[in-house]
Formats: C-alpha cells, structure tokens, sequence
C-alpha cells in the first residue's frame, strides 16, 4: 500500500478549478520530483496533498485513510511540508524554529520533555545548523534559512516531507546542499520526498520518479529517462534542448524557445 | 518550549525588573501630585490607617480608583494590540485602527445620548458594537481565508464609516455632547470603583486568554501554511483572539472612551525590548500598557493644572509622533 496517495483530485481559489483529476500514488521510501511551468498548478497539488487547502474534488489518503478524516495534529505527525516561500519574525533563533516542529506531539497543557529536546537537537543537526543553533534565522544565509525550515519540518518526525521548491533563490553549492540533506534523510531514515523543483537536471539527478504537470493535469509521470526528452520538454516547457548523458544521469542542454 | 533567547535571561529580568519600580513609581507619583498634593508620609499613614481625614477620602475614593481604572484600561488596550498585531501579522494593527473601538465607541455613545438614564447599559452596548464591528471585518475581507492586509483594510474603512456616525449623533444632539467630547478623545476623568468593577474582570479573563493563547500566537506567525502545517486550526485560532481583542477593547472603551495609541505602541515598544516572542510579548506589554496610561494620566492632570486635559490627548501628542516614526521605519 502507498503511503500517500490522491484520487481524481481537482481543486481551485475562487471557484477556479487549477488542478484537474489527478490520481498519483507515492511509495514510502521514495524521493519524487513535480515539475511544470509557472502556473500549472504544482503548488496547488502540494497544498492539496499537505492538506492546506481542501479539493474540490476527489480525495487524499495516508495509509489508506481519507486526510479529511483525520484530525489535523496525527496528518501533521507524518506530512510535514514546507510552503514556497516561507516567513517567520526575524529573531527567533533556529533552535527555537525547530522546536515549534514538536507542536504536532504537544497537548493544550503539555510541556516540552527531554524527549522532545533531544529530537529537536538531531533535526538541527541534520539540517546541518550545528554551529548556529542558537542564531536569530534573520541573520542566516538564503540557504541556511531554509535548512532552519527543513529542521523544523524534521522535528516534525514525519513520514512524509513536501517541500515548495527548496531551493529556489539559492546559488548552485545551496541547491546541492540542500538536495543532498534531503537525498541523505531518504536513504538513511527512509524519509518519503515529495518536492517541487524548477531544474530538471537537479530532478532528474535526485529524484527515481518525476512528474510533470502541465495545465493543471498529469502530463507525464516516470523515471528521468522517460520524462528528461527532447519531445517532452518540447512539450511542456516550449523549450528546445539537447539531452546528454553523463555521470548516470540524463541533463538537458537548452539550445532556445520554440 | 522555551522562549526565544535563552541567553538573554537577564535583559528579560531586567525589563521585568524595570518595569515593576516604574509601575510603583507611576503609582506613587500618580497618588501624590494632583491639585492637592500628598505627602509620602501621608500616604503612608493613609495605609496604616492613622490617617483617615480628607487625604484619606482624596486617595482612596478618587485617585485611587482613577489609578486602577487607568492600568487596567492600558493593561487592556496594549493586550489587545498585541494579540491583534500578532494574528494580522502586521505591526500597525490595533483597536483603534481597524475599527473595533469605533464599533464600541458608536454603541456606547448611542446608549449615552440616547438612553442617559441607562449609564449601566454602556459596557454591554460597547461590547455589541466591538464584536459587530469584528464580524463585519472578517465578512467584509473573508474570501476563502481572512487574509490580514485585507482584514486591515477593510477595518480602517469601518472605522471612518463608524466615526462618521459618531459625528452625525454628536452633530444631532449637540445640547447633550458635554460629557460626550471628553469620552471621544478618552479620558480617566472623575473615574471611580465603579469603573474599577466594570472593567476588572475582562483584565483577568484578558490576561488569561492572552496569556494560554500566546503559544498559539507564536505558531501563527509563522505564516498561515506553516502554521495549518504544524496541525494548528488557523481560522479557529484567528477568529478566537480576535473576540477577545474584541472584549478587550470594548471593556477598554466602556471605562475611558475612545483612548487611542496605547494599543498600537505599547506592543510595538515591547518587541523592540524582549521580541517577537508572544509568550513574553504579552505580559510585558501589559505591564507596559499599565505604566503608560498611569503616567500619561497623571501628566494629562498636572500639565495645566488646576485644568485638565484628557489623557487620550497626551496619548496623542506621544503617540501620533511616534507612529509617523514606525510608519518611516517601515517604509524605508
Ligand atoms: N491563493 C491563490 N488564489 C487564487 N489563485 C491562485 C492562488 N494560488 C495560485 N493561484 C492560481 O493557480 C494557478 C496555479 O498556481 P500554482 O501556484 O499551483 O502554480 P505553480 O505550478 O506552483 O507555479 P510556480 O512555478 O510559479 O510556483 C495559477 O494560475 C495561479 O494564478
Ligand atoms: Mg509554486
């Protein structure tokens, strides 16, 4: 059985469908990238499956279990997600970010155990923040920042992590940086991935499944050697390209717009 | 969990520290100065009960209760501030801006002229005008979702509709306006234990409800998504701290009229000095809220001496200049 899977989905702002039936189903363990020009509505899909906006139709499962009836603290014990462009006042010091990861565990009245501290202190770890745990996030780079909200999400223990282009805004060693987290937490802990990415090559070099969207609908979903083609990318972004493969992994030189 | 900057226990303290000798000097300087002036030793006898002549009658029946009235009402004003500025995520909310105290300002003076016989029906009247107003703003922005600059905007034209009618009734009945004028620019005068009574238990329930509220506070500011993200029902909590502005603003209103600023600076200041942490934000503004409002009324009552300003006029003098400040910080 998946562990995360959406059925005829559609969904919309202001009466205006953006997704139209899309069915996918996700393995746990797997690392899956969604691309798509500006607009096709891969943000849309995220929210839906994280369960920040509600479908107009069709429905999302976790284990089997309809998301809609689930209350939303045990979804947030196994999504954890990550919006596109998060913000948060600038002095909270990225221990403390990662703390509010833990809220999804926390009851009205509860206090935060040992337990919890020592969960937060590995998230931070593993994001890589050691040394700046006790850094304001406003005084991070771009790409620490967004590592301070992956080690909330972490703390977050969940099955699942969605991430909004993470790496969006960050210069070439950050995006890998990030990916390779990312790429570490799948192989080591078993972290589902579900992210959205602009670069293919990035996506296609880290992620085993893409998935394309184009219009608000699936338009291709595979490995990168059925998704990274000269047709397809032709296809969906209006791009002509020159595929090449090197090092294992298939990466599109474009050559212009069609 | 913890707050924020474990390693600045001791500014935390300090502040905490400073706060409290202000609050007792503002009490104390409050209690002395004023068209009779009474001694330290006085007010001292006054407690241990050897004095119990005039001085007796002057502090306990009228500049104590003023006093009371006043913390508490800054107590509630900045809680308000604060809780609002932290669920619209924007530093330039308060009760006064986004129309709340209209609403209750609107009901209230419509039961003092209309109804002057029913004085004891204004608190009810004002809370009825702040919740209303509160339901229409999020009618007039909801649209899927509350989204606070809409929220806000929508609150700042309420509250030029709603001060238009506070005109027009004041226009109407200008032969019962005299108390009227005063109540409009917020003013502590002639307050007593009356008011003391009206007002305290919506402090405590306030103070309650801010204070087990904050954590939740804190969560939302991280954003809407991240917040929904975390588990958090977002428009359950939105809507929840915006009632108790709401009832915070309007007990506010119903002891001393239309007193304005001290819900948007006081919350502003006190992030300066501890942070955005809500869990700390919250009871040192209401200390903060406390000392101004005893301070500012205390000047508003000796500046022209024997004459008497409203203190929601010396508000305005420290508060207008001070929000220009914020509005250039910001834009810059
Ligand atoms: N909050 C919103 N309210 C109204 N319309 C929205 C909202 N968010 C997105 N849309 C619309 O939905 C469509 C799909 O948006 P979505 O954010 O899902 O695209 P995307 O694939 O993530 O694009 P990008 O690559 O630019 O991030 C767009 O046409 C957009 O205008
Ligand atoms: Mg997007």
């Amino acid at each position: 059985m998946s562990l995360l899977s959406c059925e005829s989905l559609h969904a919309g702002y202001n009466g205006k469908t953006v997704i139209k039936n899309i069915s996918l189903s996700f393995q746990e363990g797997s690392m899956v990238s969604v691309i798509g020009p500006n607009g096709s509505g891969k943000s849309t899909l995220l929210k839906c499956l994280g369960r920040l906006i509600k479908p107009t139709e069709g429905r999302v499962f976790l284990d089997g279990r309809s998301i809609s009836m689930l209350n939303s603290s045990e979804i947030a014990r196994n999504i954890g997600i990550l919006a596109q462009s998060p913000s948060a006042p600038e002095d909270i010091p990225v221990h403390c970010l990662a703390a509010y990861g833990r809220s999804p565990y926390k009851k009205i009245m509860s206090s935060f155990t040992k337990e919890d501290r020592e969960i937060v202190n590995w998230a931070v770890s593993a994001a890589g923040l050691d040394d700046k745990r006790h850094m304001p996030i406003g005084r991070l780079s771009g790409g620490e920042r967004q590592r301070a909200w992956i080690a909330m999400a972490l703390a977050q223990q969940p099955k699942i992590l969605l991430l909004d282009e993470p790496t969006t805004y960050l210069d070439i060693h950050h995006q890998f940086e990030i990916l390779e987290l990312l790429q570490k937490l799948n192989k080591n802990c078993g972290l589902t991935v579900v992210m959205v990415l602009h670069d293919l090559n990035l996506a296609s070099r880290f992620s085993g499944r893409m998935i394309a969207l184009k219009n608000g609908e699936t338009a291709l979903d595979g490995n990168s050697d059925e998704v990274v083609t000269e047709k397809n990318l032709y296809d969906i972004f209006r791009v002509k390209s020159r595929i090449t493969e090197s090092d294992g992994c298939r990466t599109a030189l474009y050559t212009g717009v069609a | 969990m913890k707050s924020y900057t474990e390693q600045d226990n001791r500014k935390k303290y300090m502040t905490g520290g400073i706060g409290l000798i202000l609050l007792t000097t503002g009490i104390c300087v409050s209690v002395a100065f004023g068209t009779v002036s009474i001694s330290l030793s006085e007010i001292f006898g006054i407690f241990t009960g050897a004095n119990e002549g005039g001085m007796y009658h002057i502090m306990m029946n009228i500049r104590l209760p003023r006093i009371i009235t006043g913390a508490l009402t800054g107590i509630n004003l900045a809680l308000s501030g604060a809780i609002l500025q932290s669920v619209l995520k924007n530093p330039l909310a308060d009760p006064g801006i986004i129309g709340i105290s209209a609403g209750a300002g609107l009901f209230a003076m419509a039961v003092m002229i209309l109804l002057p016989s029913y004085t004891h029906a204004v608190p009810p009247a004002a809370f009825t005008g702040a919740i209303l107003t509160s339901l229409i703003i999020y009618l007039l922005a909801y649209d899927g979702g509350a989204h606070p600059l809409r929220l806000i905007l929508a609150g700042v034209a309420l509250a030029a509709f709603l001060g238009a009618f506070m005109t027009a009734l004041m226009v109407f009945y200008s032969d019962k306006v005299q108390g009227t004028v005063n109540w409009m620019a917020g003013s502590l005068s002639g307050r007593s234990w009356i008011h003391v009574r009206m007002i305290l238990p919506y402090t405590v329930l306030g103070l309650f409800g801010a204070v087990f509220g904050s954590k939740y506070l804190n969560i939302l500011m991280l954003g809407d998504d991240a917040a929904r993200g975390l588990g958090l029902s977002v428009e359950k909590v939105k809507f929840i701290m915006t009632i108790l502005a709401a009832l915070l603003a309007a007990s506010a209103v119903s002891v001393a009229g239309l007193l304005g600023f001290v819900g948007l600076i006081i919350p502003h200041i006190t992030r300066l000095i501890v942070g955005s942490d809500n869990r700390l934000l919250i009871p040192f503004s209401a200390v903060f809220g406390a000392i101004t409002v005893i301070f500012a009324d205390t000047a508003a009552r000796m500046v022209f001496s024997p004459y008497e300003l409203p203190v929601g006029v010396v508000m305005a003098f420290l508060g207008a200049p001070f929000f220009l400040y914020l509005l250039k910080r910001r834009t810059r």
